[in-house]
């Protein structure tokens, strides 16, 4: 009988472990199709949830897996240790970092480009980039280790260098006005599209979908400022379980039907 | 005293084994990461550099003036909201009582973004608080609102049952010997329930300077305003070889932790019944 309640006993946790393997994966591996994994910035979301699915419908029997955060996550995940196949980043720095840890499969090579936007949610009263300045005004960046954050702040400054009618210290008066530092652009174009804060400076792919969304107003930028482009840089990992196939998922980033894609969500070629 | 007396015991049979084996397992679980983290920590040469520099200590005080801002008004809003739940079985307070305790079934993410939707500018009660010229979003207010939002609940539920405990004729006769209601919450309930409610204290403290979910969401992240503990490890492991920094920080709160642990474990065993 004590053995019965003991065999009983022992059901819940095997059940437990049962699901949590169902659930969360075991590396048992499912034979039948492979799964490549592509680690991807959080500015390519809902591009790269396109793409996938594009060459999930061109190759039968491969499934991608998105994870995306901001690109320093990413990087910080691999040099942890997180198994995958395609590396792609906001910037180089994330990805020179990536390659100097020996986890990059040859070269990688930058497939798009993006440029920078300042936002605003649709309630504000701001309507000239040069109103982020004013005293106040609740702006949110990303923080200086996410790509986003630093073109954010090479942003300002180029918008300080290039106006002669702008004051001297608009790049110190804004970083001044910032209210908080996100760990992804996603982030911050949330906060502005709540109205949590009056702006925040994004790429320009995902303020035109803010825009889109009638829930915030893009700030027109001098002329100087649109220079300022962030490249994206691909690459297989060195780990990948399937090389082939993470080679012809980047292989399909670079093909018409993926930059296609990139440019209809507002990416610029790289 | 007693315990040394106390002939030691361990249960036979299957009972015992099992639990042997579960409790080894157990301690292992929790134990390795928690060595491992200090074993890496300790490694590191850098250790002392990170632990005492700008980025730990103003988050660590900011961490502690907030949880402790935030136990201050659980403690005096909970207690004698608990004491009440305790005491009255209206059906309204049953009713409340249920609810009480969502923070802690509510994902910390959700509960950031509930508030957001009430507090935030655009929420519920905030555009009519942005109209008063009071704006809480991105401040060190919202830190403590997140704070309070999840950890009252661990406080209130742990009080609630500490009350529960004392037994309502002890009351009575404390009032029938003339010595007023207050009084008698002070000199005999609440010596009664102290040890239940010191570890409601604990709990609800750690939860809050655990708290970051939610203060992510309604906070924002900015070093010195809503930059906790939490947020600072955050960020200072995804900055390029911040994980020396990270593992420093982490190392830090968990010593300030164990420190705060061990002294309500002391104080929860203490005597508090009171003198009448």
């Amino acid at each position: 009988m004590r053995l019965v309640n003991t065999v009983k006993g022992a059901v819940p946790p095997v059940l437990a472990a049962i699901v949590l393997c169902a659930t969360l994966g075991c590396r048992v591996g499912n034979e039948d199709t492979a799964v490549i994994k592509v680690f991807a910035a959080a500015s390519l979301t809902d591009a790269f949830r396109d793409i996938a699915s594009e060459f999930e419908t061109e190759n039968p029997g491969v499934e991608v897996k998105l994870n995306f955060a901001g690109s320093q996550r990413l990087r910080s995940q691999l040099e942890l240790g997180a198994e995958t196949d395609v590396f792609a980043s906001a910037d180089e720095t994330q990805m020179t970092l990536a390659e100097n840890a020996g986890l990059i499969a040859g070269n990688s090579r930058p497939f798009t480009s993006a440029s920078m936007a300042v936002i605003v949610s649709s309630e504000s009263k701001i309507h000239e980039w040069s109103g982020i300045s004013v005293r106040g005004v609740k702006l949110v960046l990303a923080h200086e280790s996410v790509p986003a954050g630093k073109y954010a702040r090479r942003l300002l400054t180029r918008l300080s260098d290039a106006d002669s009618g702008i004051s001297a210290d608009f790049a110190e008066m804004t970083l001044a006005n910032v209210v908080s530092e996100e760990t992804s652009v996603k982030f911050v174009e949330q906060k502005v599209v709540l109205g949590q804060a009056d702006a925040g400076i994004v790429y320009r792919p995902g303020a035109l979908t803010a825009v889109a969304s009638g829930t915030a107003r893009e700030l027109p930028l001098p002329l100087e400022a649109t220079g300022l482009r962030a490249l994206y840089p691909i690459a297989v990992l060195r780990e990948s379980r399937y090389p082939d196939l993470a080679g012809s998922f980047v292989e399909f980033v670079f093909s018409e039907t993926g930059q296609g894609i990139l440019a209809g969500y507002g990416f610029d070629a790289p | 005293m007693l315990d040394r007396q106390r002939q030691l015991r361990w249960p036979s049979g299957p009972g015992g084994a099992l639990g042997g084996i579960a409790g080894v397992l157990y301690i292992a679980f929790i134990g390795l990461p928690i060595i491992a983290l200090l074993a890496r920590a300790a490694e590191q040469d850098s250790f002392w550099g990170a632990v005492t520099g700008e980025l730990a200590l103003t988050a660590l005080q900011l961490s502690l003036v907030t949880s402790v801002i935030s136990i201050a008004v659980v403690i005096a809003a909970g207690t004698p909201f608990a004491y009440l739940l305790a005491r009255s079985n209206h059906w309204l307070a049953r009713a409340v009582d249920g609810m009480v305790e969502l923070p802690i079934v509510l994902p910390p993410v959700v509960a950031g973004v509930a508030m957001l939707m009430a507090f935030g500018r655009g929420g519920l009660i905030g555009g009519l608080l942005d109209d008063a010229g009071v704006d809480i979003s991105f401040t060190t207010t919202a830190v403590v609102f997140a704070q309070i939002f999840v950890a009252a609940p661990f406080y209130i539920r742990a009080a609630k049952l500490g009350f529960q405990s004392v037994a309502r004729d002890y009351e009575d006769i404390s009032q029938t010997l003339g010595i007023s209601p207050l009084a008698t919450f002070r000199r005999i309930t609440l010596p009664l329930a102290a040890p239940a409610i010191i570890t409601g204290l604990g709990l609800s403290w750690a939860r809050a300077i655990a708290e970051f979910g939610a203060t992510m969401m309604f906070a924002g992240n900015l070093m010195g305003e809503t930059q906790t503990m939490p947020l600072a490890i955050m960020t200072a492991m995804e900055t390029s070889r911040g994980l020396d920094s990270a593992l420093a920080l982490s190392a830090l709160l968990l010593a300030v932790s164990v420190v705060a642990l061990a002294v309500l474990t002391l104080a929860s065993r203490r005597r508090w019944s009171g003198r009448l």
